[in-house]
């Protein structure tokens, strides 16, 4: 039986060393349950009557964290018009950078349609947000790419669904973004919803092209961004195989599937063993967002 | 012009009450017009600017 949201959110919540919690295990296993756990030493488990011990797994990992990386570990690689995604971004002023997952059009907040890019609230706006605000590539030593259009800020206390946020790349008139990632090629317009199993690839700005499988999905996780933890819900959980999937920096890249390059994730938390992307559904719905560009 | 003609009340003559009617029609001149701008603000009724179509640019932006 899979367990339901607010019973995982429960035991999430429950278990302060409990980093994650969804109902996938290695061997397909219906009443199998696996909790993902700081590995800082025992803990009782609080679980609830439904979940019996016997079937949960657990799993040691290290902390789930937001993959920004500081800015004394920027790049210096500048791309020119039209940029790619996957390519390092930096809003200015801040102290961080990220990754431009791709280009895309969305709905700003007066309803219009506008062409931009998409990456995570925490890359593009990270606590404080102001509509307008300049985002430069690779740097702000460099002219802005974008200006921070929408956002749906991540909260510590609500149960988050994504990490989000769009900027609009009309510079004087013309677009600086492409509707290209960076190693990957052209993505198809139609996103899909990830499901176990399936073969996906991501550019980011650290680890560049990296490939994974999707371990697990409905999964809700506890994320650090350093100065407050938020739980998210509803998340996909992927694994690469031999090098790590992502690093501190590959926040915002877009995860696609392996061959087909439809839009699966937006990748924006993880360690060194998973990386957490959210489902682009709920993003599309919220930003009126298409990754559809004319010929 | 004040269409608001009111009877003088205990104590007040005609040009006070005469005055008090050219503030009530001024007010009820007013009203339609602020609403209309106040629910325009809050409801944000402006019509969405025409489709913008996409023009990717080719400029050099990395010669500095």
């Amino acid at each position: 039986m899979a367990l339901s949201t607010s019973v995982k959110l429960a035991i999430l919540r429950a278990n302060p060393h409990v980093l994650a919690v969804f109902d996938r295990c290695p061997l397909n296993d219906p009443n199998c349950y696996v909790l993902v756990k700081r590995n800082n030493g025992d803990h009782p488990l609080n679980l609830p009557a439904l979940v019996p011990p016997k079937n949960v797994i657990i799993r040691e990992v290290r902390p789930i964290t937001d993959l920004r990386a500081p800015i004394a570990q920027a790049d210096t690689t500048c791309y020119n018009e039209p940029v790619p995604g996957g390519v390092q971004i930096h809003p200015l002023g801040k102290n961080w950078v990220g990754t431009l997952g791709a280009a895309c059009s969305f709905h700003d907040k007066d309803g219009n349609r506008r062409w931009g890019i998409l990456s995570n609230w925490h890359v593009l706006c990270g606590g404080s947000a102001i509509a307008g605000h300049p985002i430069h590539q690779p740097t702000d030593l460099y002219p802005p790419l974008a200006h921070l259009s929408d956002w749906e800020p991540v909260s510590p206390d609500l149960i988050n669904r994504f990490d989000a946020a769009v900027a609009n790349a009309n510079i004087q008139g013309l677009h600086t973004v492409a509707p290209t990632i960076r190693l990957s090629g052209r993505p198809a317009p139609a996103p899909v919803h990830p499901t176990p199993n399936l073969f996906v690839r991501k550019t980011g700005r650290t680890t560049d092209l990296t490939r994974a499988v999707c371990t697990a999905t409905d999964a809700c996780v506890k994320v650090s961004y350093g100065h407050f933890a938020a739980d998210f819900c509803e998340q996909a959980i992927f694994e690469a195989t031999d090098t790590p999937f992502s690093a501190p920096g590959d926040s915002g890249s877009l995860i696609i599937t392996e061959t087909a390059l439809h839009p699966v994730a937006l990748l924006f938390a993880g360690n060194d063993e998973l990386t957490i992307g959210c489902p682009l559904k709920p993003i599309v719905d919220r930003f009126n967002l298409s990754f559809q560009f004319p010929e | 012009m004040c269409t608001c003609k009111l009877s003088p009340g205990p104590g007040m003559t005609q040009a006070q009450a005469d005055f008090v009617g050219c503030l009530l029609t001024a007010a009820m001149t007013a009203l339609p017009v602020f609403l209309q701008a106040f629910m325009g603000c809050i409801t944000n009724s402006n019509p969405p600017d025409p489709e913008e179509p996409y023009k990717p640019g080719t400029r050099e932006r990395c010669g500095q």
